[in-house]
Order: C-alpha cells, then structure tokens, then sequence
C-alpha cells in the first residue's frame, strides 16, 4: 500500500492484486471485538457505573453499525476503490482514513484477543493452531495497512 | 349539544431546571489508559492528538508512558466529559477507563 499522490485534502494509495485482496479480506472481517469488551470503569466511578456501563455498550454497538456500513460503502464505491488488473487505486479523504483506522484497529484488538492475547514482551505466548493461525495474520496484515495510513496522515 | 373544539395547548410557562448531581460538576474524574500490547505506538500517539487535540510530543509522552508503566493518566475531568473522552477512546479501540480521583 503505497501512498502515490495528496493534496492535503484526498490521498491516493496504490494496492497490488494481493494487497487489495487481503485489504478487502481484513475489512470484511469486521467487527471483531466482541460487544462488552470495553469496560466504563475498573475501580468503579460513580454510583451509577451499572447505567454509564449500559451507555458505552449501546454507543459501541452504534459505532459498529455506522462502521459496518462505511466498509460496504467503501468497497462498493468505484471512485474511492477502482479494481485494475494491477490491483486497485485507494482514494481515501482524512475522515476516511479516520474511521478506516478505527476498522482496522477493531481487526487488530478483535484477532488479539481471538489468538490468545499473545505479549512480544509477555513470557507466555499462546500457542499457534490451526484454529487461531489466521487470527495472528490478521493481527500483522490489519496492522500493515494501519501503519500506511499514519504514514499518510 | 355543544360542539367539541380544538384542544389548546398552552405552553409550558414554568422553567425548566437542570437536575445535575453534584457528581456531573466535579472535575474529579480521571481518564486513564492502560497498556495493551497489540495497538501500534503510532496508532496511540495519532489517537491522543485527535481526541484530545494535544500536539505530537505531549501525545508521545503519554504514549511512552503507557508502554513503560501499564497506563497513564490523560485527563482529570467532570464525570461528563469523561465520559465523551473514554467513549472517543474506545472508538479507537483503546483500553481506557474512567476512575474517581481519590488524591
């Protein structure tokens, strides 16, 4: 994904066949962080956490909603994905790219926690399987395209 | 028989007085991130200076810190905007939460 052209306004990516493929499989996967997994509080803030807990998991299924439909938007709209037999050119406008980073990031967390919660720096690692294998890609192949994006920002 | 007229609504002349416990007011709330080893350094410095709108090295700061001690404090606030700072952080999908300042 390689940043070819911006104008401060719009910036144009270019995705190879492969890339745009494993672009499409890792938006397609989304949402991947389960309802719940955000907590309002660990040592609890007010009298009412119960109800400001409520709050977030409704606000958090509205924000994947909102986000489930900007990704098929995405994909089906030709002037911002446009398939060539080279792969495809990406234009993408800042607020695009902000809630395509959030997408992606819910790909990251969600095959995260999916794997195990493996830790670089963690003594334990969980094992790969057959089951969990293709959430440790997910994990690289949402972070490569997340990477593109900041470098672009 | 007398005809049945149109109801007349009439408008609700006495003020309205916002109900906010004292709670809502207090700006002891703190917004706290914690350590989460799969988000990016660069994807948690970008997040702080959006939601925040902090310039690229107080973002950092808090970013390191993060990664070096397991969390940081990013704000103290009302319970209010609190609540709007940890719920732009969880868009992001960031490990925040919002804790009572018992300092």
């Amino acid at each position: 994904m390689k940043l070819v052209r911006t104008d401060g306004t719009l910036c144009v990516f270019r995705l190879g066949q492969r890339e745009r493929d494993l672009f499409t499989q890792v938006l397609r996967r989304h949402p991947l962080v389960p309802a719940g997994y955000h907590r309002f509080t660990r040592a609890g803030a007010t009298a009412d956490d119960p109800a400001n807990q409520a709050l977030l998991d409704e606000a958090m299924a509205g924000h994947r909603a909102e986000h489930q439909e900007q990704v098929e938007g995405l994909l089906n709209d030709p002037s911002r994905l446009a398939s060539d037999e080279r792969g495809c050119r990406l234009t993408l406008s800042r607020e695009d790219m902000e809630w395509l980073l959030q997408v992606l990031n819910d790909v990251r967390v969600g095959s995260w926690l999916k794997a195990g919660r493996p830790d670089p720096d963690g003594k334990t690692t969980p094992k790969i399987t057959a089951a969990n294998a293709m959430f440790f890609a997910l994990i690289e192949a949402a972070g490569h395209f997340e990477a593109a994006l900041l470098d672009a920002l | 028989m007398p005809s049945t007229g149109t109801p007349v609504v009439m408008p609700d002349l006495e003020q309205d007085q916002a109900v906010r416990s004292k709670d809502a007011l207090d700006p002891g709330y703190l917004v706290i991130c914690w350590n989460d080893p799969v988000n990016l350094m660069t994807y948690v410095t970008h997040v702080f200076q959006m939601v925040f709108g902090w310039p690229r090295p107080k973002a950092e700061q808090h970013m390191l810190q993060v990664h070096r001690q397991g969390k940081s404090v990013l704000i103290r606030e009302t319970l209010e905007r609190a609540e709007f700072y940890v719920h732009q952080l969880h868009k992001y999908n960031l490990h925040a939460t919002v804790e009572r300042d018992k300092g």
